[in-house]
C-alpha cells in the first residue's frame, strides 16, 4: 500500500513538475532570449530580416534598470532558421522561441510568398503552430515596434489579448493563428487570409505633460484582412468588407453593428449569428445561398422607430436585414471581382456538398468559377432585445404605449 | 517449482491496447494509407475488421493449445528442430519491432522534446525502466498495463474535449465522395496489417486465467485500440484537416499543441508527452520481455530464465541504435514505410501461424495426442503430493 501511494506521488510530482512549466529547455530562464513577437522581412537582396521583440530578462538576472518590458533585435540571413539564429552574433543568450506569439509579414515578404517560411515554421522544432499572423501594412514595417503597447508590455501581448478578447466580437478584423492558415492551405476550395496591423499617427496630444507620460506618437490598428491567393498576397478588405468574411468563415458574438435606417442609425450587438451556405446547380452552374441568422440586442436607437414596438420592430428588422445583406453581397462581389480569391470557402462548401460537381471546377475554381458564381445573401434577423429602455430616450410627449 | 503467474483478461487486453496504440499516437500513419484524406477515421474503423481476419490464425491457435506455451506449442506442431526455427522467426520479428519502436521513441523526443540530449541518452532513459520492468516479468507487466491504458485513454479523451471549441466538421466532409471502395479497402488492409498485437495475446495468453476467453480478451483489447485511434484520428482531422495532419511526423502531438484555453490550461501538451512516454515504455518492455521468452525457448536451458536475456536483448538494441544509419529519421521513416512495416507485421502475424495451422491440419492426429499428454503430465505435476501410505499394524 505504501508503495503503491509513493508511485502516485511520484507520478503526480512527475506531471506537475511537465505540466506546469513552460520552458522545457534545461537552460535557466535568464540565460534564454524569448521571443514574443517577430517580424518578417526581406531585403532588397532577397535576405531575409527578421526583427524581435525579446523579453527583458537580464542574463545576470538582476531586474532591469530601464523601464522596457522588451528588446528589440533584428537579425539577417539567407534563411529563416539562420537569420532567427542571429548569425551576426549580437545577443549573448540562447534562442527560445516556444513563447511566440505573432508573426508579422512585411508586405513585400508576404507577396512574394510565404512557402519557404512556413515551411521553417511547420518543421522547426523551436516553432509551432500556434502563434497568430498579421501583415504589417506600413510601408517601414519595424514602425510596429514603435507604436504604443496600450495596456501590455509587449506588442505580442497586444495581439493575444485583441485576439483572445475582442477576435469573436468585432467584424473589422481578423486573428488567424497559424495551423488556420496552414489549415486553409490545404483545403480545397478555400484560401488563406491573415490578419492586418497598420501604424497610424496618435491623434491625442498632450503637449503639456512631462516627457514619461507622452503617449506614443503611434498607434496599431488591426482592421481589415490580407487576402492571399495560394501563399501570396493579393490585397487587402477594407474593416467595412470585412464583415462578409467574418459572418461566413468565422464565428461572430458580441459583435457591434450600425445598420443604416433610413438616412439614420440604429447600433445593435449580434449576440448570436449563424450562417449557412447552400449550393444549387443550375444549369450545371453552382448558386449559393448565404442565409445569416443574427439575434440582436439594440445599443442605441437614432431611428424614428420604437424598438419596444412589435409593429416596429417588424419593419426596422426588414429594414435592417436589407442593409446587412447588402453590404455582405457589395463585400463578396468585391472579393470575386477584385482578388478572385475564394477566401469564403465556397468552393469547400461545393465540395461537401457537391462533390462529384466539383471535380469539374476544382482546377480552375478561383480564376475562371468563383468571380461568375451568384451569391446570394439573405439575411434574417431578429431583435430580441431593446435593452434596459422600453421608449426613445428624450422623447418627453410621446402618446401613452400600445400595451 | 516456481508458482505459475496468472493475468487477469482485462491486463492482457490493457497489454494489447497500450502496445497497439502507441503507433496512432505516435504516427498515426493512417492518414498516409490510402485514401489519404478525409475519410482516414472510416479506414480506422474498417482497418479492426482486418485485424481481426489478420489476428485469426493465432487466435485458432491460442485457443487451440491452451494452457501451452509458445516454444510448447511450436515443438508439438512441427517437432523440436522446427519449432526452434519458427521462434527464432518469431524472435527476429519481436526484436525488429522492439529495435525499431525503440529508435522511433527515441528519435521523437529528440525531434519534439529534448533536442539538445545525444541519443544514446535518450535510448539509455528509455531502456533502463523497460528493461528492469520486463525482469520483473509478465506479472509486474500487466499491472503496469492496467495504469498506463487508463491514464493514456484518459488523456487523449481529455484533449479531444479539449480540442472541440475549435474543430471544424467541415474538415472531415465529403464522406465517402473523395475515396474508392478499393482505396478504403487498400487504406484498411494496410492500418490492419500493421497491428501485431495479437502476437502479445498469444505469448501471454499462457498466463491467462483459466476462467477468462482468449476470444473475449483479444475483443476487449482491439475494442479500446480501435475506439481510441477513432477518437485520435477524429481529433486531428477535425481541427487541422488531412492535408496539414498528413505533413506532420507527430500529428496528434502537433495536435495537442493547439488545444488549451485561459489562462490555465496554456501548453498541456506536457500531458501527452507525459502519457506519450510512458505508453512507449509500456510497448517497449513488453516487446523485450516477449524477446527474452521467445529466446529462452529457443536456449531451452533450464538455469537461463526468460528474465536472464532482458539485459543482453537491450544491450543489443542499444548497441544497434549507436549505428549511424539508425540515428537518422530517414531509417525510421523506411522501417516505419506501409509496405515495409506492414509487410513484416503480416509475414509474422498471418503467414507463420497460418503454416502452423495447415502443418498441424495434416498431423491433427499426432498433435492432439500430444497436446494431451503434456496437458496431463503438466497437470500432474501441479497436483499437491498424495500424502504416503499408513503403515498397517503389525508390519501387514
Amino acid at each position: 500500500m505504501k508503495k503503491k501511494k509513493m508511485l502516485l506521488y511520484i507520478v503526480v510530482i512527475g506531471v506537475l513538475i511537465l505540466s506546469l512549466t513552460g520552458n522545457w529547455s534545461r537552460k535557466e530562464p535568464k540565460h534564454l532570449a524569448v521571443g514574443t513577437s517577430y517580424l518578417y522581412d526581406i531585403d532588397e537582396n532577397g535576405d531575409i530580416v527578421i526583427t524581435v521583440e525579446y523579453l527583458n530578462v537580464p542574463a545576470g538576472g538582476i531586474s532591469t534598470t530601464g523601464n522596457e518590458k522588451f528588446i528589440l533585435m533584428k537579425h539577417k540571413g539567407k534563411t529563416a532558421p539562420k537569420a532567427v539564429r542571429d548569425p551576426e552574433l549580437v545577443v549573448e543568450k540562447d534562442f527560445f522561441g516556444s513563447h511566440n506569439k505573432v508573426r508579422f509579414f512585411s508586405e513585400k515578404m508576404v507577396k512574394r510568398g510565404v512557402y519557404d517560411i512556413f515551411d521553417f515554421f511547420a518543421r522547426g522544432y523551436i516553432t509551432d503552430e500556434r502563434p497568430y499572423l498579421i501583415v504589417v501594412k506600413n510601408e517601414d514595417p519595424g514602425i510596429i515596434y514603435k507604436s504604443d503597447k496600450n495596456f501590455s508590455d509587449r506588442l505580442g501581448d497586444v495581439v493575444v489579448e485583441m485576439a483572445e478578447f475582442r477576435g469573436d466580437k468585432t467584424l473589422n478584423g481578423v486573428f488567424i493563428r497559424t495551423m488556420e492558415f496552414m489549415r486553409d492551405y490545404y483545403t480545397e476550395g478555400k484560401q488563406c487570409v491573415m490578419g492586418v496591423v497598420e501604424i497610424r499617427p496618435n491623434p491625442i496630444s498632450l503637449d503639456e505633460a512631462n516627457e514619461e507620460d507622452k503617449p506614443w506618437k503611434n498607434y496599431a490598428s488591426f482592421e481589415g484582412l490580407a487576402v492571399f491567393k495560394g501563399d501570396k498576397l493579393v490585397g487587402y478588405l477594407s474593416k467595412d468588407d470585412t464583415l462578409s468574411y467574418r459572418y461566413i468563415a468565422q464565428k461572430v458574438e458580441d459583435a457591434t453593428l450600425e445598420f443604416n435606417v433610413e438616412g439614420a442609425i440604429l447600433t445593435a450587438i449580434a449576440r448570436r449569428t449563424n450562417v449557412k451556405v447552400d449550393v444549387e446547380m443550375k444549369d450545371g452552374k453552382p448558386e449559393f445561398e448565404v442565409t445569416v441568422h443574427n439575434k440582436l440586442m439594440v445599443a442605441q436607437n437614432n431611428t424614428k422607430y420604437n424598438v419596444s414596438d412589435k409593429d416596429d420592430i417588424k419593419i426596422l428588422e426588414e429594414l435592417i436585414c436589407e442593409d446587412l445583406a447588402k453590404r455582405i453581397s457589395d463585400s463578396i462581389k468585391t472579393v470575386q471581382t477584385e482578388y478572385k480569391s475564394d477566401i469564403y470557402g465556397f468552393g469547400q462548401q461545393l465540395h461537401i456538398k457537391h462533390p462529384y460537381e466539383w471535380k469539374k471546377f476544382r482546377d480552375n475554381w478561383d480564376d475562371e468559377h468563383f468571380p461568375e458564381v451568384k451569391v446570394n445573401v439573405v439575411v434574417k434577423t431578429c431583435i430580441d432585445f431593446d435593452g434596459q429602455i422600453m421608449e426613445k430616450f428624450g422623447q418627453r410627449n410621446v402618446k401613452q404605449r400600445k400595451y | 517449482m516456481t508458482k505459475k503467474i496468472h493475468l487477469t483478461s482485462t491486463q492482457v487486453a490493457c497489454m494489447m491496447a497500450a502496445s497497439s496504440l502507441m503507433f496512432p499516437y505516435t504516427f498515426l500513419p493512417v492518414l498516409r494509407v490510402p485514401p489519404a484524406n478525409q475519410d482516414a477515421w472510416l479506414v480506422v474503423i474498417l482497418s479492426v475488421l482486418y485485424s481481426i481476419l489478420f489476428s485469426t490464425p493465432i487466435l485458432i491457435l491460442s485457443n487451440k493449445f491452451r494452457g501451452l506455451d509458445v516454444g510448447e506449442m511450436t515443438e508439438i506442431i512441427v517437432g523440436k528442430v522446427g519449432g526452434r526455427v519458427v521462434n527464432a522467426l518469431m524472435l527476429c520479428f519481436v526484436l525488429f519491432c522492439f529495435t525499431a519502436c525503440m529508435l522511433a521513441m527515441a528519435l521523437y523526443l529528440k525531434l519534439y522534446v529534448l533536442a539538445e540530449t545525444p541519443l544514446w541518452v535518450l535510448v539509455t532513459f528509455l531502456l533502463i525502466p523497460l528493461t528492469y520492468a520486463s525482469m520483473k516479468g509478465a506479472g509486474t507487466i500487466g499491472r503496469l498495463a492496467m495504469i498506463i491504458v487508463p491514464l493514456i485513454s484518459a488523456t487523449i479523451i481529455f484533449f479531444f474535449v479539449l480540442g472541440l471549441k475549435d474543430m471544424k466538421v467541415e474538415n472531415i466532409l465529403p464522406i465517402l465522395a473523395d475515396s474508392s471502395f478499393l482505396e478504403l479497402n487498400i487504406g484498411a488492409i494496410l492500418t490492419g496489417a500493421r497491428v501485431s498485437e495479437i502476437i502479445i495475446l498469444g505469448l501471454f495468453s499462457f498466463y491467462l486465467r483459466e476462467k477468462d476467453s482468449i476470444n473475449g480478451t483479444f475483443f476487449k483489447g482491439l475494442t479500446i485500440y480501435g475506439a481510441i485511434n477513432v477518437i485520435i484520428t477524429m481529433s486531428t482531422l477535425l481541427l487541422m484537416g488531412s492535408g496539414v495532419a498528413k505533413l506532420m511526423n507527430n500529428p496528434f502531438l502537433t495536435y495537442a499543441r493547439q488545444v488549451g484555453g485561459g489562462d490555465i490550461l496554456q501548453r498541456v501538451q506536457a500531458l501527452t508527452l507525459f502519457t506519450w512516454f510512458s505508453g512507449s515504455i509500456m510497448k517497449l518492455m513488453i516487446y523485450n520481455y516477449m524477446g527474452s521468452f521467445l529466446l529462452s525457448k529457443i536456449v531451452n536451458n533450464k538455469k537461463l530464465k526468460s528474465r536472464h536475456f532482458a539485459v543482453p536483448i537491450s544491450a543489443a538494441a542499444f548497441i544497434l541504435s549507436l549505428l549511424r544509419p539508425f540515428g537518422r529519421m530517414s531509417t525510421l521513416h523506411y522501417l516505419n514505410s506501409q509496405f515495409i512495416f506492414s509487410s513484416i507485421v503480416f509475414s509474422a502475424v498471418f503467414i507463420l501461424p497460418l503454416t502452423l495451422i495447415l502443418i498441424y491440419l495434416f498431423r491433427y492426429k499426432s498433435v492432439n495426442k500430444a497436446t494431451t499428454d503434456l496437458l496431463n503430465a503438466k497437470q500432474q505435476q501441479q497436483q499437491p503430493p498424495q500424502p504416503s501410505a499408513q503403515p498397517q499394524p503389525n508390519g501387514k
